[in-house]
C-alpha cells in the first residue's frame, strides 16, 4: 500500500508543479504589454489558450494519478545532477580555457563515469578532444571556442 | 511538367559529387546510430542538425544528409535486435520477436540478409509512394487558408497521443509545455516581448534546436550515466557468429508476400499523422502473424516474422515524409526534427516548398533512391562491419555524443548561454522520461507552436476576429472531425504498443 501511495504521489507532485507553472504562465501572460499596433487576436490570447490546457491537465493529474514510478536510487540521481553541473561548468569555462582543455576534462569525466579507469579516460578524453578540434576547426571550418593561445 | 521530369531534375541535384558524398556519410552514420541501442533516428538527426547548419550546408544538401541518417537508422536498428535481442531503436522492437530466435538457431546471417532486402523493398516502395502521393497532397493543400492550417496543427497534436502513449493527459501536458516554450521571446506580429522577464538572451526565444538536442541527445547521456553499470553486459553475448549470409532461395521466396504486405501496411501507417515507424512495424508484424502463423512458428524464429516488421518500419519512415513535406505537419519525432531543420533554414514545408524549392524536395527524393542502394550494400555484404560497432562500449561512445552536441549548438550562435540552456533541457528531458511524459509532443510543440499561433492570428485577421470561422469551411469541419475521432476513438480501442522499457 505504502508503495502504491508513493507511486501515485509522483503524478500528484508533477500535477502540482505543472499547476504552479500554469498559474505562473497565466500571470506572465497578464503582464504582457500591449503595443499600440496590434492584430485582432493580440499577443495574449494564444498563451491563454495554451495555459488552459496546461491547467486542466495538471488538475487531472492531481485528481487521477496513475503513474508507476521508475526513479533510480538517490546516489544515481545525485550522479546525474553532478554531471549536469559539470556540463554547466564546461559551458562557463569554455571561452576562457579554450575548447581543447575543457573538452579533455569533460570527455574524460564522462568516460570515467561510464566505467573506464582514470588513466584510460584521460587518454581517451585527450584523444576525443584533439580529434574533434582538428576535424571541426581545420577540416570543416567551424568556429570553436578558443583561449588566448588559440586552442 | 510532370512528376518524372521533376524527378529527373532531382537526380541532377542528388548526383552532384557533394550530395552523393553526404548521402553515403549519412547512410553510414545512420546505420551506426540505428544499430547502437539507445541512439535512435531522432537522436542521430538531432545531433547532426546544428552541425549541418553551422557548417553552412545548403538546404538540399542538409536534407539529403539528414534523411540518409533517418533511413539509415531504420536499417541499422535491426542489427542489434537480431544479434543481441536488444532493439537498436524503437521501431526495431518487433524485429526482436523472431530475429533473436533465428540467431539462437544459428541463422543470424540469414536474418540480417532477409531483413536487409525487406528494408530495401519497404523503403523503395515508400519513396515511390512519396513521389506520387506528395504532389497530390500538395494540390489539396493549395486550398488551405490559415484557418485550415491551424486546425491541421491541432489535429497533429490530437493524433499524436492516440498511437504513442497510453496516457493521454500527459501527451496534452507535454504538447502544452512545448507550445508554451515556443511563445517565449518577442512576439513577431506586434513586437512586444513575452515571457522573457527582461533577460536579453530570451528575446529571440528559445531555439527549438536547443530543445531538440537537449531533450533527445543530452538526456540520453543522463540515462546512460544512470545505468552505466548495466550497459556493459550486452558485450558478452555479442559473440554470436554471422555465418551464412546468403539465404536459401526457397526461404527467400517464402518471405516475399510478407515483405509486400508489410511495406504497404507500413507506408499507410507512416502517412497517418501521429503514427510513425514504430506503429508501422507493429501493425505489419501483427497482421503477418495473423495470416501466416498457421504452424505456430512465429516467435520461434520465423523468417516472415522479421521481414514483415522490417519492411513495415522502413516503409513507414518514408510514408511519414509525405505529410511532413507536403503539409508541413510531422507525424513522428524524427520528422518533427527534420521539419525543425527546414524551418531553421527559412524554408516552410508545404505547397510553397514544392513551388519555390523544387531542388530541395526532388533532390531529396532522388537521393533517397540512391541512399537506399547504398544502404543495401552497407547492410548486406558489409553487415559484419556494423555488427562490430556494437562492441563499442558506452564509455567510448558517450563522450563523443555529448561533445558533438555541444559543438553543434555552440557553432550555431557561439553563445555559452545556449550551452546552459542545452543542459537545462537535458535534465528536463531526463526528468520527463522518469515521469513518463512523452518527449515528442514537447519537441513538436516547440517546433510547431509558432506556426500554429501565426496561422491562428492570420485567420482571425482575415475573418475579423470571428472565431466561428474556424469551423466554416468543409475542409475545416473534416479536419475537426478527424481530430475528434483520433482523440476519442483510442479511449475505446486500446492499441498498446509494447514499449522499449518493458523489453529492457
Amino acid at each position: 500500500m505504502g508503495c502504491d501511495f508513493y507511486q501515485i504521489m509522483n503524478d500528484r507532485i508533477l500535477g502540482i508543479l505543472t499547476l504552479l507553472l500554469s498559474i505562473f504562465y497565466i500571470y506572465a501572460t497578464t503582464i504582457i504589454e500591449i503595443s499600440f499596433i496590434s492584430d485582432v487576436v493580440g499577443p495574449k490570447k494564444f498563451p491563454y489558450i495554451i495555459s488552459f490546457f496546461l491547467f486542466i491537465s495538471s488538475i487531472w493529474l492531481i485528481a487521477f494519478p496513475k503513474h508507476q514510478a521508475n526513479w533510480p536510487n538517490l546516489s544515481k540521481i545525485i550522479e546525474v545532477f553532478v554531471t549536469a553541473a559539470i556540463f554547466l561548468v564546461y559551458a562557463n569555462i569554455l571561452s576562457y580555457v579554450g575548447f581543447v582543455i575543457s573538452t579533455i576534462l569533460l570527455s574524460a569525466y564522462i568516460s570515467w563515469r561510464m566505467g573506464a579507469n582514470l588513466f584510460t579516460s584521460l587518454i581517451y578524453g585527450t584523444f576525443v578532444s584533439v580529434v574533434i578540434f582538428i576535424l571541426f576547426n581545420y577540416v570543416l571550418g567551424l568556429s570553436l571556442a578558443k583561449n588566448t593561445l588559440g586552442f | 511538367m510532370d512528376v518524372f521530369s521533376y524527378l529527373a531534375d532531382g537526380f541532377i541535384v542528388a548526383l552532384s559529387f557533394n550530395n552523393i558524398g553526404l548521402a553515403i556519410i549519412g547512410c553510414i552514420l545512420g546505420t551506426i546510430f540505428g544499430a547502437l541501442p539507445g541512439l535512435g533516428p531522432a537522436n542521430g538527426v538531432a545531433i547532426l542538425i546544428p552541425l549541418s547548419f553551422a557548417l553552412g550546408l545548403p538546404p538540399a544538401s542538409s536534407m539529403i544528409l539528414l534523411c540518409s541518417v533517418y533511413y539509415g537508422a531504420m536499417y541499422g536498428g535491426r542489427i542489434s535486435s537480431i544479434l543481441l535481442n536488444i532493439p537498436g531503436d524503437e521501431p526495431a522492437l518487433m524485429t526482436t520477436l523472431d530475429g533473436y530466435p533465428m540467431t539462437l538457431n544459428g541463422r543470424a546471417g540469414e536474418a540480417l540478409t532477409l531483413t536487409g532486402i525487406a528494408s530495401f523493398f519497404g523503403a523503395i516502395l515508400a519513396t515511390f509512394g512519396l513521389v506520387f502521393l506528395a504532389p497530390q497532397l500538395v494540390d489539396i493543400a493549395l486550398l488551405f487558408r490559415p484557418h485550415e492550417y491551424f486546425v491541421l496543427f491541432v489535429m497533429a497534436f490530437a493524433t499524436l497521443g492516440s498511437a504513442s502513449s497510453d496516457n493521454k493527459i500527459k501527451t496534452i501536458l507535454a504538447s502544452a509545455i512545448g507550445i508554451a516554450i515556443s511563445t517565449i521571446g518577442i512576439d513577431n506580429q506586434t513586437g512586444v516581448p513575452r515571457f522573457s522577464f527582461g533577460e536579453v538572451h530570451l528575446y529571440d526565444g528559445i531555439d527549438f534546436l536547443i530543445v531538440i538536442v537537449g531533450l533527445f541527445a543530452v538526456s540520453e547521456v543522463f540515462i546512460f550515466i544512470e545505468n552505466h553499470k548495466t550497459t556493459d553486459d550486452f558485450k558478452k553475448n555479442n559473440e554470436s557468429k554471422i555465418s551464412t549470409i546468403v539465404p536459401n532461395i526457397k526461404v527467400f521466396f517464402k518471405t516475399i508476400p510478407s515483405i509486400i504486405r508489410g511495406s504497404f501496411l507500413g507506408f499507410i501507417a507512416g502517412i497517418l499523422p501521429g503514427a510513425g515507424a514504430s506503429l508501422g512495424s507493429f501493425i505489419a508484424y501483427t497482421f503477418e502473424k495473423k495470416i501466416s502463423d498457421k504452424d505456430k512458428t512465429f516467435g520461434k524464429g520465423d523468417e516472415r516474422g522479421v521481414t514483415a516488421p522490417e519492411a513495415g518500419n522502413n516503409a513507414a519512415a518514408g510514408g511519414a515524409l509525405v505529410p511532413m513535406l507536403a503539409l508541413g505537419v510531422p507525424g513522428s519525432g524524427t520528422t518533427a526534427v527534420l521539419l525543425a531543420m527546414l524551418l531553421t533554414m527559412n524554408i516552410t514545408p508545404g505547397p510553397l516548398l514544392f513551388e519555390k524549392n523544387p531542388d530541395v524536395v526532388w533532390g531529396l527524393i532522388a537521393s533517397l533512391f540512391i541512399g537506399n542502394i547504398v544502404l543495401l550494400i552497407l547492410n548486406i555484404p558489409m553487415v559484419r562491419v556494423f555488427a562490430k560497432v556494437l562492441l563499442l562500449p558506452p564509455k567510448f561512445l558517450m563522450p563523443i555524443i555529448i561533445i558533438v552536441s555541444f559543438v553543434g549548438i555552440y557553432g550555431l550562435t557561439g553563445s555559452t548561454f545556449d550551452l546552459v540552456m542545452l543542459t537545462i533541457f537535458g535534465i528536463l528531458g531526463w526528468i520527463f522520461r522518469k515521469l513518463d511524459i512523452p518527449l515528442v509532443p514537447v519537441v513538436m510543440g516547440s517546433v510547431l507552436g509558432n506556426l500554429m499561433e501565426v496561422n491562428l492570428r492570420r485567420a482571425m485577421t482575415i475573418s475579423n476576429g470571428n472565431w466561428l470561422d474556424l469551423f466554416s469551411s468543409n475542409i475545416c469541419i473534416a479536419l475537426w472531425f478527424i481530430t475528434l475521432v483520433a482523440f476519442i476513438l483510442p479511449m475505446f480501442f486500446k492499441i498498446k504498443l509494447p514499449s522499449l522499457k518493458e523489453k529492457k
